[in-house]
C-alpha cells in the first residue's frame, strides 16, 4: 500500500482514497466472507468499513499502518453485523467457503462440510483470529497488531477457536447429532 | 477423520485464499458514500507550553514587526488598490458526489456560481410499519428498513452510547440513515415542554461541539397525535422529544452526509414524515 497514497487521501484526496479502497476491496471482501460467511453481509461489511475508514483517515497517525488499520475496521463491523443480525436471524444462511479441492474428493467435502458447521458454531471474535491466521497467514503477533489486542488473548482466541471446533466436530461426528444452538 | 487431524493444517486448505472479488457495484456503491460522507478531521494539538524567556523574545520581536510596518505605511501613504493580494486562502477544488441510481434520484453538481442544486437524495415511500414493543411506538418506514429492538428500560440520567441497551435502532438498507427510538417512565404525566426540560437537565441532551455550537432552538413538531419538539443539532443529528401522558420518548435521526441544506433536507423531510405517522402507545412488556 504506498503511503503517498495514504496521505494524500488523507489530506481529503477522494481519487486517491479510491485507489486505496479498490486495491483492497478483495482482500477485505474475503475477510468478512469468511467471518460472516454470506455474500451480502460480507459487501455490507465492505462497505461500512470503507465508509468508516474514508471518514476517520486524518486521524490515522501512521500512513504505513493503513492496511492493518483497515483490517480492523473491517473485523470491528463484522462484529457489529454479527450483533445486530444474530437477534433476528437465528439461522443464517451460510455459504461454504471456496478452497482448492485436494485429491480425495469425496473425504475432503466432507471435511469441508464439518469443518463449515463447526466454524459456524464459533463466536465472531474466534472466526476473526482463525481467518486472520489461516486466510490472510499472520502469525499471533501480527494478528494483536491488526487487531490491537493483546497477543496474549490472540493466541487465547486462537486456542479455544481450535478446541470448539474439535469438539463441534466430533459431537459431529457421533451418530443422532443434536443440530440446535447455533453460535 | 477428522476428529484426529491437524485442524490448523485443515484449516489453512479451508480458508486458503480463493475466489474472492468484491462485485464493482458494491466497491461503486462504497465510493458513491464516501462521496458524500466528510472527513473528521484530526484534533488540532494543544499549543506546546513555552517558557517565559522564549514569550519575551517573541513580543519585542512582534513589536518590532509592528513599528517596522508602521512606519513604511506612513512613509507610503498607505497601501494602494492595485498592490493588494487576494487575502482569502486558496480554496480546494469542490467535487460534487458521485450519482449512482440506486441512490439518488437526481444528479446535481453544486457550485457557488451555478443554479441552486437540486437535492440529491429522496426518501423512499413509507411503506411498512415498525412496531415497538418494547419502547412503545409504531413508525411508517420505507421498505428494507432492519431494526435491532431495545433491551433494557431506560434510565434516562444514564449516558447513552450506541450500545446502550435501551437505545432501539433502524438502519436504512443503504446505511445511510440510522434512527434510534428510547422511552422511559417518568413517574407522572408531564407535558412535552416539561419532559424536554428534564431531558436537557441529563446527561443524554445533545452535544454541542466547540465547531458547531448554536443555542438550541426546539420547534414544535407533530408526533401522531401528540405534540412534540424538534431540534436539528448543527453537523449532528435530528431529535425530536415528545411525552405521552408518564412517558417520555428521544428519537433520533443520523444521516451519513454533509449537514448542508441541499443535502440534508430531504433527510430531515423524511424524519419529520415518518414522526407525523407515528403512534405512541405503552410498552406492552416494559423490558
Amino acid at each position: 500500500m504506498d503511503p503517498e497514497l495514504v496521505v494524500a487521501a488523507q489530506g481529503g484526496d477522494r481519487d486517491a482514497f479510491a485507489i486505496l479502497a479498490r486495491a483492497s476491496g478483495d482482500r477485505l471482501f474475503g475477510i468478512a466472507r469468511r467471518i460472516l460467511r454470506d455474500h451480502e453481509r460480507a459487501e455490507d461489511a465492505v462497505q461500512n468499513a470503507l465508509v468508516i475508514a474514508w471518514r476517520e483517515l486524518p486521524r490515522l497517525r501512521d500512513p504505513d499502518r493503513f492496511e492493518a488499520w483497515l483490517t480492523r475496521l473491517l473485523v470491528n463491523d463484522c462484529y457489529e453485523d454479527y450483533r445486530r443480525t444474530r437477534r433476528h436471524d437465528a439461522h443464517v444462511r451460510t455459504l461454504p467457503v471456496d478452497a482448492p479441492v485436494g485429491p480425495d474428493e469425496t473425504q475432503r467435502v466432507l471435511d469441508r462440510d464439518q469443518l463449515d458447521r463447526g466454524f459456524g458454531r464459533l463466536q465472531p471474535d474466534q472466526r476473526a483470529v482463525l481467518v486472520l491466521r489461516h486466510y490472510l497467514g499472520l502469525d499471533p503477533v501480527e494478528i494483536a497488531r491488526t487487531l490491537d489486542i493483546p497477543e496474549g488473548t490472540v493466541r487465547s482466541r486462537l486456542h479455544y477457536a481450535y478446541r470448539a471446533m474439535r469438539a463441534a466436530i466430533e459431537a459431529d461426528l457421533r451418530p443422532a447429532t443434536d443440530e440446535g444452538g447455533s453460535a | 477423520m477428522i476428529g484426529n487431524m491437524d485442524i490448523e493444517r485443515e484449516l489453512d486448505r479451508w480458508l486458503a485464499p480463493g475466489d474472492d472479488v468484491l462485485p464493482a457495484r458494491a466497491m461503486d456503491a462504497a465510493l458513491a458514500r464516501i462521496d458524500m460522507t466528510p472527513q473528521r478531521r484530526a484534533r488540532t494539538v494543544p499549543p506546546r507550553r513555552t517558557d517565559p524567556m522564549t514569550l519575551l523574545r517573541l513580543a519585542a520581536a512582534a513589536a518590532l514587526i509592528a513599528l517596522v510596518t508602521a512606519g513604511l505605511f506612513v512613509a507610503g501613504g498607505g497601501p494602494r488598490q492595485d498592490d493588494a493580494s487576494p487575502s482569502t486562502p486558496a480554496s480546494l477544488p469542490a467535487r460534487a458526489p458521485v450519482a449512482t441510481p440506486s441512490l439518488l434520484s437526481s444528479p446535481a453538481s453544486p457550485s457557488p456560481a451555478g443554479p441552486t442544486p437540486t437535492p440529491i437524495w429522496t426518501s423512499p415511500p413509507l411503506s411498512e410499519r415498525y412496531t415497538s414493543k418494547s419502547v412503545g411506538y409504531a413508525m411508517p418506514v420505507p421498505t428494507g428498513y432492519t431494526g435491532e429492538p431495545a433491551r433494557g428500560e431506560w434510565n434516562y440520567y444514564a449516558p447513552t452510547d450506541d450500545s446502550s441497551p435501551w437505545l432501539e435502532h433502524m438502519w436504512s438498507p443503504d446505511h445511510l440513515v440510522t434512527i434510534t427510538a428510547r422511552s422511559a417512565s417518568l413517574g407522572r404525566a408531564m407535558t412535552t415542554d416539561e419532559w424536554l426540560a428534564v431531558f436537557l437537565d441529563s446527561p443524554n441532551a445533545p452535544y454541542s461541539s466547540d465547531d458547531c455550537k448554536v443555542a438550541p432552538v426546539w420547534d414544535t413538531i407533530p408526533v401522531g397525535s401528540a405534540s412534540g419538539r424538534y431540534y436539528h443539532e448543527p453537523c449532528g443529528l435530528l431529535w425530536a422529544v415528545v411525552a405521552d401522558g408518564d412517558r417520555g420518548y428521544v428519537f433520533t435521526m443520523n444521516f451519513n452526509v454533509y449537514d448542508t441544506p441541499y443535502l440534508s433536507d430531504p433527510f430531515v423531510a423524511a424524519f419529520k414524515e415518518m414522526l407525523a405517522g407515528t403512534e405512541l402507545t405503552p410498552p406492552s412488556a416494559p423490558t
